[in-house]
C-alpha cells in the first residue's frame, strides 16, 4: 500500500516537474520527459500492476495538459512501463549500467514511436524528428533517470520492509 | 514471507499484468481515435480545454521560473560587461536612435498616405490582450498559454500578435485561457509575401525552431533583410502583419533550389503581453476586395513605409483554391 502511495506521489511530482521545469531547461528545443523517466525507473524497480496504471494515468494527464492527441502519451507510457519491467526482469542485475541501458532503450523506443507518430500526423521531416528531437530527448531522459533512480530506489526500499537498504547507490541499486 | 519484489528473479510479469497492459493500450488507441475524429467541440477536446485551464497555474509558475532565470542571466551579463561590449552597445544605441527617427518619418508618411486612401481605420485591430502564462512542455510542439479565453471572446483559429509582429494562432480555448501555436511550430504555416517584391510565399515553422520561406518562385530575388508580412490569403491571418526578416539565403549548388531562413520579429517570452486578433478590417477588405486592393497595396509597398502598408491587398477571389494550398503546406506535406 505504501509503495503505491510512493508511486502516486512520484507520478504527481513528475507531472509538476514536466509542466513547470521541463520547458525552462530545454536545450535546443529538446526537453526531458520527466513522466517517461519516472515510469521507466519505477517499472525497473517495481513490477506491479499499479505502475502500469499510474503510467497510463500520467500519460493521459500529460496528453490533456499539453494539448496533444489524447491517448498517445498514455499508450506510450504504458508501453514504457511494460518494456522497462520486462527488460528488468530478464536482464536486470540491479547495477547502474544495466539499469541505464534499459532506461536508454526504453526512452529511445518511446521517443522514436512518438517521433514517428509526429512524422505521420504533422508532416515533419523524419530525420529532423529523429535526430533533433527523439535522440536528444532520449538522452535527456536518461540523464533524468540517473538522477531520480537512486532517489526512487531509496524511497521504494524504505516502503518495502522486506528490502534491505542499498549498501552503495552507485554500484547496487537495491 | 518473501515478497515478489525482493529478488530480480521474482519480477516476472503475471498474466493479469499483460492483460492489463493490453487493455490500457486498447483504451489509449480508442481515445486517440475518438479524439482525432471528433470536432473541436467534442467531449475529449472539451475535457482537454478544462484540463489546460486547471494546469494553467502550474504553467504560470513555470513562466515565473523562466522570467527569474532570464532576469538573473541579464544581471550577470550586465555585471560582467566589458568596455568593448559597452562601446559596442553605445554604438548600437546610436544606430537605433537614428533608425527610430527614420521610422518616425516613415510612420508619419505612411499615415498621410493612409489618410489619403481613407483606409486608416482598416488597420485597427479588435482583440483581447493577455499575458503569456506558460510555455509548452512537449518537445515536439511550440506553443504558449495566454491568460485570455472564451470569456474574453477568444476563439480557435484567431491570430495572435506581439509587440513586433505575428506570434501565432489560437488552437485551443478554455474559458480563462487559450493555447497558441507559435509560427515556429513545425505544424504552423502562414501565407505571406515579401514586402519588397510582393511575391507570395508560405512561411513555415520547423523542428529546429527556424522559419523557412517555401513555395517562393525561383525567379524571385531574395536578399537578407527583406521583410516578410502576412498576405491574408486563406483568411487565417489578417493581412499586413509583420512576420520577420530574411536572415539567410542558402543557394544549393548546381540547382535552382534555395533555402530561405526568416527570423521572427516577435517572440513570445514568458510574462509578456500578446494580443489575440478578433477581427481586422484589413483582412475583411482583403477577402472582399479584388484588383483595386492589389493596386493600392502595390502602391503603398513601393515606399517601404512600414509594416502595415498592405491593408487592401486583394485575393482575386482565389481564397478557396488557396485554402487548399495553404492547408497542404500548413498541415504538412
Amino acid at each position: 500500500m505504501r509503495e503505491t502511495v510512493v508511486l502516486i506521489i512520484g507520478g504527481i511530482v513528475a507531472f509538476v516537474l514536466q509542466s513547470v521545469l521541463a520547458p525552462n531547461i530545454a536545450v535546443l528545443g529538446a526537453m526531458p520527459n520527466f513522466a517517461l523517466a519516472f515510469v521507466a525507473t519505477a517499472a525497473m524497480l517495481r513490477t506491479s500492476d499499479s505502475i502500469v496504471v499510474i503510467a497510463f494515468v500520467l500519460g493521459l494527464a500529460s496528453d490533456l495538459s499539453t494539448g496533444g492527441t489524447v491517448g498517445v502519451m498514455a499508450a506510450l507510457l504504458t508501453l514504457a512501463a511494460f518494456i522497462a519491467s520486462r527488460a528488468a526482469s530478464l536482464f536486470g542485475n540491479e547495477t547502474v549500467t544495466v539499469s541505464l541501458a534499459i532506461s536508454m532503450a526504453t526512452s529511445l523506443i518511446v521517443e522514436a514511436i512518438y517521433a514517428f507518430f509526429y512524422i505521420a500526423t504533422a508532416g515533419v521531416p523524419a530525420m529532423d524528428a529523429l535526430l533533433l528531437r527523439a535522440l536528444p530527448c532520449a538522452l535527456y531522459d536518461c540523464a533524468v533517470v540517473l538522477i531520480i533512480m537512486p532517489l526512487m530506489s531509496h524511497l521504494l526500499a524504505r516502503s518495502a520492509p522486506s528490502h534491505t537498504a542499498p549498501t552503495s547507490s552507485t554500484v547496487r541499486l537495491r | 514471507m518473501i515478497s515478489k519484489h525482493t529478488t530480480a528473479k521474482s519480477k516476472s510479469i503475471p498474466l493479469s499484468g499483460t492483460v492489463l497492459v493490453v487493455a490500457l493500450l486498447v483504451v489509449s488507441i480508442v481515445l486517440a481515435t475518438v479524439y482525432a475524429r471528433e470536432g473541436q467541440d467534442g467531449p475529449l477536446h472539451r475535457v482537454q480545454s478544462v484540463a489546460g485551464m486547471v494546469t494553467a497555474p502550474l504553467q504560470f509558475a513555470g513562466a515565473g521560473v523562466a522570467y527569474a532565470a532570464d532576469t538573473a542571466g541579464d544581471a550577470v551579463e550586465n555585471a560582467t560587461v566589458s568596455n568593448e561590449s559597452y562601446t559596442a552597445l553605445q554604438q548600437e544605441n546610436a544606430q537605433l536612435r537614428d533608425q527610430l527617427v527614420q521610422m518616425e518619418e516613415l510612420r508619419q508618411e505612411n499615415e498621410r498616405l493612409t489618410a489619403l486612401l481613407d483606409i486608416q481605420s482598416q488597420y485597427q485591430i479588435d482583440g483581447a490582450t493577455g499575458r503569456v502564462i506558460g510555455t509548452g512542455s512537449d518537445a515536439y510542439s511550440r506553443d504558449i498559454t495566454v491568460n485570455v479565453g472564451s470569456n474574453s471572446g477568444v476563439e480557435p483559429g484567431q491570430a495572435v500578435v506581439g509587440p513586433s509582429g505575428l506570434v501565432g494562432q489560437v488552437t485551443e480555448v478554455s474559458p480563462l485561457t487559450c493555447r497558441v501555436r507559435l509560427i515556429t511550430d513545425p505544424q504552423s504555416g502562414v501565407s505571406a509575401y515579401l514586402q519588397s517584391s510582393r511575391d507570395q510565399c508560405v512561411v513555415k515553422g520547423a523542428v529546429d525552431g527556424l522559419l523557412y520561406l517555401e513555395y517562393l518562385d525561383d525567379a524571385v530575388q531574395v536578399k537578407v533583410g527583406d521583410v516578410v508580412v502576412t498576405s491574408g490569403m486563406g483568411g487565417s491571418f489578417p493581412a499586413g502583419i509583420t512576420i520577420g526578416t530574411v536572415t539567410n539565403v542558402v543557394n544549393q549548388a548546381g540547382t535552382s533550389d534555395r533555402t530561405v531562413i526568416v527570423s521572427p520579429l516577435s517572440t513570445a517570452d514568458a510574462l509578456e503581453e500578446v494580443t489575440v486578433v478578433f477581427s481586422s478590417s484589413a483582412g475583411d477588405a482583403a477577402a472582399g476586395d479584388s484588383s483595386d486592393g492589389q493596386d493600392a497595396g502595390d502602391a503603398s509597398a513601393s515606399d517601404d513605409a512600414g509594416v502595415s502598408d498592405d491593408a487592401s491587398d486583394g485575393t482575386d477571389g482565389t481564397d478557396a483554391a488557396y485554402d487548399e494550398y495553404y492547408d497542404e503546406s500548413g498541415e504538412g506535406e
